[in-house]
């Protein structure tokens, strides 16, 4: 494990209490100011990933790991209230749904300074002096009619720039996007995207962003792990994963997006079949059924290919490799 | 041959307004639209949420009545239809929703859901023909003929995307309004989707109004793009010529979104 990383999971595994495996063997580690981005399809397990982070999971999953420390600090051995003060004041949260994760009938205000109280022993009026500052730094132009505004309100831009206010009212290190522009206009998404990238450049917060967006990530992210059917395929450096992909689905991936730079008479190719949504606790290549590329040394158990800056998990680029 | 053809339409709804409570204020949501559907050909409709471009689709397939200007079918205003060729146009302007889950009845089958509007609008109908040509149509679409005893929610999205289009397509239409058809399915089905639209288009010849956020998908799919933009066309033409010479600045937004690098996005966006 590297001294200086924010995030550093190994081995974690996510099941129902129905026993179905939601998310297996994920390992993941993010760099002091890094942006890592979780990119693949709706159900490979992106959000469950990142919700066990920061214990937000519903009840029926259990998540289980072999390491799970954030800052440095092992979260699995500390108590439940230890846990919750330090992932309250050291990690913060963007949702996806920006209607759904604010109270509808409480002031902005007192959402954004509520749980800033709950964990720093401060006054009120300084920490609305500090949702204020964070307001207006997160773009919004009348910060104080904002503050008096209920939700339903604003826009759903303006909704976004105040869950970014709210996660970083405690000074994080560490943000979490869960999806943060899905829900939104391209050009409201361009700016929320921007913002994203200043906090992480100017504010030195190391960033989490779970999109099926590619294209933002590959404008984004200095790092991507790709996710199929719940475990993570391919992570390395963006540039060098989207230039150069070495996992087949995601080269499949990136080739099903129709581009505008595309001739649209050429045909876009496909990835036959479906998503596996049940039995995916096994050792095998689930992506193998789909797989353009598989050959005979795919069957058994999948060899993963771990490089210095690159992980990929595929016996063919494996014996290829030459490992 | 021209089978739909919207002129001058424009809709204005009665929105609450925010000043008082039981004044209505209204609302533009589309304005002075003019577009031609010809057989074989794609008209591509693009713009961000709340733009109209929904609003132009139910219009053009009579769920909503224009507030102002005429949708032609066959050249003939679609109010002045006598009943039996209302019957004509409802057979053969078909629609495909965004979520196709919810545009079926989660207590048919397979097999209701497809032959029912079969039954509604064609002129003879058999149950036994009507199910073989279902099983039929399952296949082009890529499903398997057991299919037809299951029910919605035994089926992923993308499945259901299928079955609309299976839908759709068994009454022969002329036009099929896809309203962002692929928008919640995942891109790896996405593509099978496009494709298979592209394909049976070739076959069957059929019109298509594509509407979509998505401007790589706008791409590859129109012959003709129209851009959109809080209820006013901004840009309207060729497909090629729209992509590689933007004449409007919202319309360059749009493809500058598409972008790989920050820099080429934000030349373009911001």
């Amino acid at each position: 494990m590297k001294q200086d990383a924010v995030l550093n999971i190994e081995g974690l595994t996510v099941r129902a209490a129905s026993g179905d495996v939601l998310v297996r063997d994920v390992s993941l580690t993010l760099g002091a100011q890094e942006c890592l981005g979780i990119a693949g399809e709706s159900g490979s397990g992106k959000t469950v990933t990142a919700k066990s982070v920061l214990q937000l999971l519903p009840p029926d999953l259990r998540a289980s790991a072999r390491s799970l420390s954030v800052l440095g600090k092992d979260i699995l051995s500390m108590t439940e209230p230890e846990r919750r003060r330090f992932l309250g004041c050291e990690v913060g949260f963007v949702p996806q749904n920006t209607v759904a994760y604010l109270h509808p009938l409480i002031k902005v205000k007192r959402q954004l300074t509520d749980g800033y109280l709950c964990y720093h022993d401060t006054t009120k009026r300084e920490a609305l002096e500090r949702a204020h500052g964070l307001l207006e730094q997160v773009g919004i132009r009348d910060a104080s009619r904002v503050m008096e505004s209920y939700p339903g309100e604003l826009s759903g831009g303006m909704r976004q720039r105040v869950n970014i206010a709210m996660a970083l009212m405690s000074d994080p290190k560490l943000i979490i996007a869960d999806e943060p522009t899905t829900a939104l206009d391209c050009v409201v998404q361009q700016q929320v995207v921007e913002l994203f990238h200043s906090i992480n450049t100017q504010r030195h917060v190391a960033i989490v962003m779970i999109s099926h967006d590619l294209n933002l990530i590959r404008r984004y992210c200095h790092k991507v792990a790709v996710m199929y059917a719940g475990q993570v395929v391919e992570t390395g450096d963006s540039q060098a994963v989207f230039t150069s992909p070495k996992h087949p689905y995601t080269k499949a991936l990136l080739s099903v997006v129709p581009r505008v730079d595309q001739d649209p008479a050429a045909r876009l190719s496909e990835i036959p079949g479906y998503v596996p949504e049940t039995g995916r606790d096994t050792d095998e290549c689930l992506f193998r059924p789909r797989c353009a590329e598989c050959t005979q040394a795919c069957s058994g158990a999948v060899r993963c290919l771990r490089g210095a800056d690159r992980f990929v998990r595929c016996s063919k680029v494996c014996e290829e490799a030459g490992a | 041959m021209t089978i739909l053809e919207a002129k001058r339409v424009g809709k204005q709804f009665a929105v609450k307004d925010s000043a008082s409570l039981w004044k209505k204020k209204v609302f533009q949501a589309l304005e002075n639209v003019d577009l031609r559907l010809d057989s074989g050909r794609t008209v591509g409709v693009v713009g961000e949420s709340g733009s109209g471009k929904s609003t132009l689709g139910e219009i053009l397939g009579d769920l909503q009545h224009p507030s102002a200007g005429t949708v032609l079918y066959k050249g003939r205003d679609v109010r002045s239809l006598t009943k039996a060729e209302y019957r004509q146009f409802r057979r053969n302007v078909q629609y495909i929703f965004q979520n196709p889950k919810e545009s079926m009845n989660p207590y048919f089958t397979v097999e209701k859901i497809l032959t029912e509007p079969m039954q509604v609008l064609l002129d003879s109908y058999d149950a036994a023909s009507a199910r073989r040509r279902a099983a039929e149509m399952l296949g082009r679409v890529g499903l398997a003929e057991s299919a037809l005893g299951k029910y919605p929610s035994e089926l992923s999205g993308g499945q259901c995307q299928r079955i609309a289009i299976a839908r759709a397509l068994l009454l022969s239409p002329e036009v099929i309004v896809c309203d962002e058809c692929v928008s919640a399915l995942d891109v790896s089905i996405q593509a099978q989707i496009l494709n298979l639209l592209k394909d049976l288009q070739r076959e069957f010849g059929t019109a298509y109004l594509f509407i979509s956020h998505d401007i790589g998908v706008i791409h590859y799919m129109s012959d003709e793009i129209i851009v959109v933009n809080h209820g006013h066309v901004v840009e309207q033409g060729e497909g090629a010529a729209v992509i590689r010479a933007p004449k409007n600045d919202y319309t360059r937004t749009l493809i500058a979104s598409a972008f790989f690098t920050r820099e080429a996005a934000r030349c373009g966006a911001l």
